[in-house]
C-alpha cells in the first residue's frame, strides 16, 4: 500500500484502483452479450468478421485479466504497460474510424454508443485522461526505484 | 522489460484459457464463434432459402433507399421511424422472417433497427443480413 504521508504515492495508489475499476466495468458487459461487441467491432471496419468474433469473445477477458493484475505486485508494472498498449490500440482504431469518416460503435462498454462527427472528440479526451491515469502510477513507480537506487549507491 | 513480456504472455494465456471455457459454457459465445458472427445473422443465401414469407427491411437512409433497394423491401430508419414502423407492422405477418439490412458488414443501423423491432414489438423473428446492401448488390450483379 502506499506509505502515508506521500501523496504522489496516494494518487498514484487512488488512479491505479480507478483505471482497474473502469477496464472491469468495461469487460463485464462485453463478456455477458459477446455478439454486441462483436457488431460494435465490426463497425470499426479493421478486421475480417471471423477474426472480429474470437476477438469479441477474447478481449474481454484480457481487460479484465490484465485490470486485476495491476495489484499483486509482481504482475503490477506488466499489467499496467498492457493496459496502457491497450489504451494506445483504442486510440489508434478510433482515429483510423475518425479519418475515414466512419460512424462507429463504441463498444467501449458493451453498450451501443454511436460515435459520430463531433462526438469523437470527447472520447479521443477520454481515452486521453484514461492513457494519463495509467502513466502517471507507472512514472511514480519509476521515479520512487529511482530514488531508491540512488540511496543504495555508495558514496565515491 | 523482460518481466513486462513474461506478465503480458501470462495475461494473454489466462485470458485465452478462460475464453475458451466462455466459448464452451456460454451458448452466446459458442454460436458468435462457431458462426463467425452473431446467432441472428443470415447470409443471402440463407435467406433466399428460407421458405416462410420474408419482410425484407431497409435500415440505410431515405436518400439511399429512393436510390435502389431489394424488391418489396419497405425503408425503416430513425429519420421517420414512426411513419415507417407502421408499414412494417401492417405488412408483418405471423411467421414472417424480417430481415434488416444496411449499407454493408458492421454498419451498425441494421442491428439498432433489428434490436428495436424485437424489443419494441415483440417481433419474433427477426434476422440481420450479413454483408447487408452490398451482399445483394454483389449477388445480382454477378
Amino acid at each position: 500500500m502506499a506509505e502515508s504521508g506521500d501523496p504522489v504515492k496516494i494518487l498514484a495508489w487512488i488512479l491505479r484502483v480507478a483505471v482497474a475499476a473502469i477496464f472491469i466495468a468495461a469487460a463485464i458487459p462485453k463478456i455477458a452479450d459477446p455478439a454486441a461487441f462483436f457488431a460494435a467491432i465490426q463497425t470499426y471496419h479493421l478486421i475480417p468478421d471471423g477474426a472480429a468474433a474470437l476477438f469479441a469473445v477474447w478481449l474481454p477477458w484480457l481487460e479484465l485479466c490484465t485490470a486485476l493484475a495491476v495489484f499483486p505486485l509482481r504482475q503490477r508494472s506488466g499489467a499496467s504497460w498492457l493496459l496502457l498498449a491497450l489504451t494506445v490500440a483504442f486510440l489508434l482504431a478510433l482515429g483510423q474510424a475518425w479519418l475515414r469518416g466512419l460512424d462507429i460503435n463504441c463498444g467501449c462498454f458493451g453498450g451501443a454508443a454511436t460515435v459520430t462527427g463531433a462526438a469523437y472528440f470527447g472520447y479521443f479526451l477520454r481515452d486521453g485522461l484514461l492513457f494519463a491515469a495509467i502513466a502517471f502510477p507507472l512514472w511514480q513507480e519509476r521515479r520512487a526505484a529511482g530514488s531508491s537506487s540512488s540511496r543504495l549507491t555508495p558514496p565515491p | 522489460m523482460r518481466k513486462v513480456f513474461q506478465t503480458w504472455l501470462l495475461l494473454a494465456g489466462l485470458a485465452t484459457a478462460l475464453a475458451v471455457v466462455d466459448t464452451a459454457v456460454n451458448s452466446r459465445a459458442r454460436s458468435l464463434v462457431l458462426a463467425g458472427g452473431p446467432p441472428d445473422e443470415i447470409t443471402l443465401t440463407a435467406a433466399r432459402a428460407h421458405r416462410a414469407p420474408l419482410l425484407w427491411v431497409d435500415a440505410r437512409s431515405d436518400a439511399e433507399f429512393s436510390l435502389d433497394h431489394i424488391p418489396e423491401a419497405l425503408p425503416l430508419n430513425g429519420d421517420r421511424w414512426d411513419v415507417q414502423v407502421t408499414e412494417v407492422l401492417r405488412r408483418w405477418q405471423p411467421g414472417t422472417r424480417v430481415i434488416v439490412y444496411c449499407s454493408q458488414s458492421g454498419c451498425g443501423a441494421s442491428r439498432n433497427v433489428a434490436e428495436r423491432l424485437r424489443r419494441d414489438y415483440r417481433l419474433p423473428d427477426v434476422r440481420v443480413l450479413r454483408g447487408g446492401w452490398d451482399a445483394w448488390r454483389k449477388a445480382v450483379t454477378r
